[in-house]
C-alpha cells in the first residue's frame, strides 16, 4: 500500500470529481439533495486536503527522510521555523499547498453561502472543485508529495509510491535541506501569502462562471464577490512586497524588483484585479461595462493560473522550453480549458450582457475609471508581451528572443505615473459629468499645492524628470485625499452636531469602501515615492585593508576587523565596520558571508544602516586570505517607504473589509441621538 | 449627443494608441537573443554584437579570481561546447560549481564574453534540484542516475 | 496495517457524509422544494441596498460640492424611480415584507402592509409611523402611495 497521505489525496480527487458531477446534475434536474451532496463532497475535500497537509507537515517536522520530498527540502540542522516552511519549498509541496488553500476557500464559500445564492451555488461549487481537482490530479499522478525512497538490490536508490519488487525502505541519515538563500523570514511567509492571492481569485471566478451559466447577470454576483476580490488582491500585493523584501535582504544586489518572469507572474493578475476592483464600481453605480467586467475577472483568474504555470514549469527561464517540465503540458491543457469554456459562455450571454448605457461626458468619474482601466490593461499587456516574447519567438522562429529589463522600466514608468495622476484626479470629478466651472474650482487647490511642491523640489536641486513628476504627482494625490476627507467632514458637520474628528471617524464607518479606498490610495502614493528613490541611488565598490576607509555620499566607512568562525552548519566570515555620517559615528555594522557546507553554497548577509530617508546597504562581496576584503556599498534612498506602504495598504484594506455591522450600529446610534433634520438644500 | 460619443471614442483611441506606441516603440531597442553556449558558434557576428543572453553550466573549478577586485573569469559549458566569460561585479550566492548560469552581454575582440549581468539558477526555481542523489550528478551531461521520474 | 484500517474507516465516513443528503431526501427528512421565491426576494433586497448606497453617495457628492444641482436632481430622480420599481417587485414577491433578518424584525413591529421600511433617500431604517426620515428629514410614504 502507498502512504496513507497519498491514499487521502486519491480519495480527495474522487470527492472533487463527485462534487462536480453531483452539483451539476442537481442543478440541471433541480434536485436539492444532489446539490447538497455535491457541497458535502466539496467540504469533504477541504477536510481530506487539510489532513494530507497535516500529514506532510508531520513527516517534515518528524524528519521522516524515507519520504523523498522531506529528504529533498529539509534537514536536521535547519531551525524549526524553516523546517515548517519547507512544506512549500519544492514543487510537490507547493502544489499540495495550492490545492489545500483552494479547498479552504471553497469550504468557506460554501459555508458562508449555505442559505444564499442557491441558484448560483451548484455552479460555484463545480467550478471551484474543477480547480481544486486539477491540483489534486497533479498531486496524485504527476507530482506526488508522499513518494518514498527505496533501495534496490543493486544498491540504487529510487523513488516510488509503492514498494518496488526487491526494494527495501531507504532513508538517508539526513536530508539535503532547504536552499540557504530561502531561509529568510520574508521568504518563509512570501509563498503562502502569494498563493492566498493566486488561489483566492478562484472564488470570484467561480461566481462569474455561475452567473454566466445561470444567466443571472444583474449586479448581484458582483456584490457577492466584492470582498472575495479584495482579499486575494490584497494578499497578492503583500506577497509581492514580501518577495521584494526578501530579494532586497538576501540576494545582495541592492534592489527589490527585476522584472523577472516569476515576479511578472504575480504582477499580471494583480494589474487585472486592480482594474476589476475599479471598474466594478461603474457597473454598480451605472450598470455599464458589464461585458468588460466579466472579461476582467475571467482574465484575472486566467492570469493566476498562467502565473502558476510560469513559476512552476520554468518555460521562460529555460532556453528550450517545451521539453523541460512534465507539469507544463497539464497546465497548458487547463489554461486552454479556461479560455475555451468561459469564452463560449461569454459569447452566448453577450446579447444579455450588453447595456444601452453609454458615457455622457469625457470628464466624469466613470470615464476616469475607464481611463484607469485602459492604462492598467496597457501595463498588463506590456508586461505580458515582454514576459512571453521568448515563447512567441521560439514558436515562430525557433530561437528565443528576450526583452531586457530596460524595456519594462521605459514602458511601465510613464504608465505608473499616469495612474498616479488618476489616483488624485479620479475621485475629484463627480459621476456623470462635471462642468468646466466646477472642475476649475475643484482642481485649483491641489494643483496649487503640488506646484508649490514642484518649486521646492527644483530649488532643492532635483533635476531627474520622472522623479520630479512622481514627487509632484504624489503631493497632488495626497492633497486631493486630504481635501476629500476635509470636505466630507465638513458636509457631515453641516448635517449634524459632530465635531471635526468625530465626523472623520464617522466618514470611515459610513462609507468604508470610499474612505478605506483613499487610505489604500495613500499607501500607493507612499509606494511611488519609495520607487522614486531609485532615481537617486548610488553604488560603490572598494577593496579595503583593515584600518582603511571609504567614502560614499556623506558616509564614511572604516574597516575595523575581520574574523572567520565555523560551526556544524557553516563557515562564517565576519567583518566589522564603523559607519560615520557627516563625521559622526552612527553605527557599527558587521557585513558577513556564510558558507553552507551541505549545500556547498555561500550566502551573503546584507547589513543595513536604515533610516526612513535612506538605506546604507553594505555587502561583503569578497573576503580575502590576508583579511582584506572587497565591499560593495549602495545608498538606496526612500526604500523603507516601499515597505511602509504595505502597512498602509493593509490598514486601508482592513477598513474596507470591516464587517457591515459596525456601519449599521453607528447609523442606529446616530438616529437616536440626532434630531430630525430639514431636507438638505 | 453624437458629438459627446465621438469625443469619448476619440479619447479612448488616443489613450490606447499612446499605450501601444509606448509598448511597441520601446521594444526594438531591448531585444536580445537567448541561446545556449553551444548555439553561439552558429550565430552571425551581427547578431552577437546586438547583445545576447547565454545559458550554460559553470565548469567546476574554472573560476579565476583577480586579487583585490571582484573581477573573475570563468567557463560555461553546454553540450560539449565551452565559452570563456569575464564578469566584474559581485556574483550572486547561487553562482557555484555546476550551477546553471545566465549571462547577458557581448563578445569582445579579446576572445571572451563580457558579461554585464549574471544570474545563476534562481533560488525560487525549486524543481531544478529535484533529483535525489546530487552526488550522482554529472556536470557535463547534466544527468543524474535517478532522473526520469519527473 | 493500522493505517490501512484507519483509511478505510475514513473513506466510509466520507462516503456517508456525501451520500447522506440523498438518503435524507428519500426518507423525506430533506425537503425537495426549491426556495426560488425567497431567493428572488433576497436578491431584490440586495439590489435595493445597492440603490440606497448609491443614493447616499450622490447625496454626499452633492453636499461636498462635486455635483451640480441639476445633476443631483436628475440622478436622484433616476435612482428614486429605480427604488420605487424595486419596492413594487419586492411587494409582489414577498407581500409580508418578511425578507432577510432586518426585514423580519421590522415586519414584526409594524401595523400597515407594504409601507416603507427604509428611507428611500438615505436608506435609514424607519418605522411605519414616521412621516419624516429621522436621518435626512426626507418626507416618507411616497413609495407605498
Amino acid at each position: 500500500m502507498a502512504d496513507i497521505g497519498h491514499l487521502i489525496l486519491v480519495l480527495a480527487l474522487a470527492c472533487a470529481s463527485f462534487s462536480i458531477l453531483a452539483a451539476l446534475t442537481g442543478a440541471y434536474k433541480e434536485r436539492l439533495d444532489l446539490i447538497q451532496s455535491g457541497e458535502n463532497a466539496a467540504i469533504a475535500v477541504t477536510g481530506l486536503l487539510t489532513l494530507a497537509a497535516l500529514l506532510l507537515w508531520q513527516q517534515i517536522l518528524g524528519h521522516d527522510f524515507h519520504n523523498d520530498y522531506v529528504a529533498s527540502y529539509s534537514n536536521r540542522a535547519m531551525p524549526v521555523f524553516y523546517v515548517f516552511s519547507a512544506f512549500w519549498g519544492g514543487q510537490k509541496g507547493s502544489l499540495l499547498f495550492w490545492g489545500w488553500l483552494l479547498s479552504l476557500y471553497s469550504g468557506l464559500t460554501i459555508y458562508l453561502n449555505r442559505n444564499k445564492h442557491r441558484e448560483l451555488m451548484p455552479y460555484v461549487v463545480a467550478t471551484l472543485m474543477l480547480g481544486a481537482g486539477f491540483f489534486i490530479l497533479l498531486n496524485v499522478f504527476v507530482s506526488p508529495p508522499f513518494e518514498k525512497l527505496w533501495q534496490m538490490a543493486d544498491g540504487r536508490v529510487i523513488r516510488a509510491l509503492v514498494k518496488p519488487l526487491g526494494g527495501i525502505a531507504f532513508a538517508p541519515a539526513d536530508g539535503r535541506g532547504l536552499n540557504p538563500l530561502l531561509q529568510h523570514p520574508a521568504m518563509a511567509i512570501h509563498p503562502p501569502v502569494l498563493y492566498l492571492g493566486f488561489v483566492g481569485f478562484s472564488v470570484p471566478f467561480a461566481f462569474a462562471i455561475a452567473s454566466l451559466i445561470t444567466g443571472r447577470l444583474d449586479s448581484q454576483w458582483l456584490h457577492t464577490i466584492r470582498r472575495w476580490t479584495l482579499v486575494p488582491w490584497f494578499f497578492l500585493g503583500i506577497g509581492m512586497l514580501l518577495g521584494g523584501k526578501w530579494a532586497y535582504m538576501e540576494l545582495g544586489w541592492g534592489g527589490y524588483w527585476a522584472w523577472d518572469p516569476v515576479e511578472n507572474a504575480a504582477l499580471m493578475p494583480w494589474l487585472a484585479g486592480t482594474a476589476f476592483i475599479h471598474s466594478v464600481m461603474i457597473q454598480e453605480k451605472k450598470n455599464m461595462l458589464r461585458v468588460w467586467n466579466m472579461v476582467l475577472i475571467l482574465l484575472t483568474y486566467f492570469l493566476c493560473v498562467f502565473g502558476t504555470f510560469l513559476t512552476r514549469s520554468g518555460v521562460i527561464s529555460s532556453v528550450h522550453s517545451f521539453a523541460k517540465s512534465s507539469i507544463g503540458a497539464w497546465f497548458v491543457a487547463y489554461m486552454a480549458l479556461l479560455i475555451i469554456g468561459p469564452g463560449i459562455l461569454l459569447f452566448k450571454r453577450l446579447p444579455e450582457l450588453k447595456t444601452k448605457h453609454h458615457f455622457d461626458s469625457v470628464i466624469s468619474r466613470e470615464s476616469a475609471f475607464l481611463i484607469n482601466n485602459l492604462v492598467f490593461l496597457g501595463a498588463l499587456f506590456a508586461v505580458f508581451w515582454g514576459t512571453i516574447f521568448p515563447l512567441v519567438t521560439e514558436a515562430i522562429r525557433g530561437v528565443k528572443v528576450t526583452v531586457a529589463e530596460p524595456f519594462f522600466n521605459t514602458v511601465i514608468t510613464p504608465m505608473g505615473l499616469f495612474l498616479l495622476f488618476l489616483t488624485g484626479a479620479g475621485p475629484l470629478v463627480a459621476w456623470r459629468k462635471t462642468s468646466t466651472k466646477l472642475l476649475k474650482k475643484i482642481f485649483l487647490p491641489p494643483t496649487i499645492v503640488s506646484l508649490l511642491g514642484l518649486i521646492v523640489f527644483l530649488v532643492a536641486g532635483i533635476r531627474h524628470v520622472y522623479a520630479l513628476i512622481s514627487l509632484t504627482m504624489s503631493i497632488f494625490v495626497v492633497a486631493t485625499i486630504v481635501i476629500e476627507f476635509h470636505r466630507g467632514a465638513r458636509a457631515r458637520m453641516r448635517n449634524g452636531a459632530e465635531g471635526y474628528f468625530q465626523a472623520i471617524i464617522r466618514l470611515f464607518l459610513r462609507n468604508k469602501r470610499r474612505y478605506g479606498g483613499y487610505v489604500v490610495h495613500f499607501g500607493m502614493v507612499v509606494m511611488f515615492v519609495g520607487f522614486t528613490g531609485k532615481a537617486f541611488d548610488i553604488e560603490k565598490e572598494s577593496h579595503l585593508k583593515i584600518g582603511e576607509t571609504m567614502q560614499i555620499r556623506g558616509y564614511e566607512l572604516k574597516y575595523i576587523d575581520a574574523n572567520t568562525t565555523e560551526d556544524a552548519n557553516k563557515i562564517i566570515w565576519q567583518t566589522e565596520m564603523d559607519v560615520y555620517k557627516n563625521g559622526e559615528k552612527v553605527k557599527t555594522i558587521y557585513p558577513n558571508k556564510h558558507f553552507y557546507k551541505v549545500q556547498e553554497q555561500p550566502t551573503t548577509e546584507v547589513v543595513l544602516r536604515s533610516t526612513l530617508l535612506e538605506d546604507l546597504y553594505v555587502v561583503l562581496a569578497q573576503p580575502n586570505e590576508d583579511r582584506s576584503a572587497v565591499f560593495k556599498v549602495y545608498i538606496n534612498p526612500l526604500v523603507n517607504l516601499v515597505w511602509l506602504s504595505g502597512l498602509i495598504v493593509t490598514l486601508g484594506t482592513f477598513v474596507i473589509l470591516l464587517p457591515a455591522q459596525t456601519e449599521k450600529r453607528a447609523a442606529r446610534v446616530q438616529v437616536k441621538k440626532s434630531q430630525p433634520l430639514e431636507t438638505p438644500a | 449627443m453624437v458629438a459627446k460619443k465621438t469625443r469619448v471614442a476619440f479619447a479612448i483611441t488616443l489613450i490606447v494608441g499612446a499605450l501601444l506606441w509606448l509598448t511597441i516603440g520601446s521594444f526594438g531597442d531591448n531585444m536580445q537573443y537567448f541561446v545556449t553556449v553551444n548555439d553561439v558558434s552558429s550565430m552571425s557576428q551581427e547578431e552577437l554584437e546586438q547583445g545576447v543572453r547565454v545559458k550554460g553550466y559553470l565548469v567546476p573549478g574554472s573560476i579565476e579570481e583577480t586579487p583585490n577586485s571582484l573581477e573573475i573569469f570563468f567557463t560555461l559549458i553546454e553540450s560539449g561546447e565551452t565559452m570563456r566569460v569575464r564578469f566584474d561585479q559581485e556574483r550572486p550566492d547561487t553562482f557555484v560549481d555546476s550551477s546553471e548560469v545566465l549571462v547577458e552581454g557581448k563578445f569582445t575582440d579579446a576572445g571572451y564574453f563580457e558579461a554585464k549581468m549574471l544570474m545563476a539558477k534562481c533560488p525560487s526555481k525549486y524543481e531544478t534540484t529535484d533529483n535525489y542523489d546530487i552526488k550522482d550528478y554529472d556536470p557535463t551531461t547534466h544527468q543524474t542516475a535517478t532522473e526520469g521520474t519527473d | 496495517m493500522l493505517t490501512n484500517v484507519l483509511f478505510f474507516v475514513m473513506a466510509v465516513m466520507v462516503s456517508i457524509y456525501v451520500i447522506l443528503p440523498i438518503v435524507q431526501a428519500r426518507t423525506g427528512a430533506l425537503r425537495k422544494t426549491s426556495h426560488k421565491g425567497n431567493h428572488r426576494a433576497a436578491d431584490l433586497e440586495d439590489r435595493k441596498n445597492s440603490i440606497y448606497s448609491a443614493i447616499k453617495e450622490i447625496e454626499f457628492d452633492y453636499q461636498m460640492g462635486k455635483l451640480s444641482e441639476e445633476d443631483y436632481d436628475e440622478l436622484r430622480q433616476q435612482y428614486k424611480n429605480d427604488a420605487v420599481g424595486l419596492m413594487k417587485q419586492l411587494d409582489k414577491v414577498a407581500p409580508k415584507a418578511a425578507v432577510g433578518k432586518k426585514g423580519t424584525r421590522q415586519a414584526a413591529g409594524k401595523k400597515s402592509n407594504g409601507a416603507v421600511e427604509f428611507c428611500w433617500l438615505c436608506g435609514t431604517n424607519v418605522t411605519a409611523d414616521d412621516h419624516f426620515c429621522p436621518q435626512c428629514g426626507n418626507t416618507l410614504g411616497e413609495v407605498s402611495n
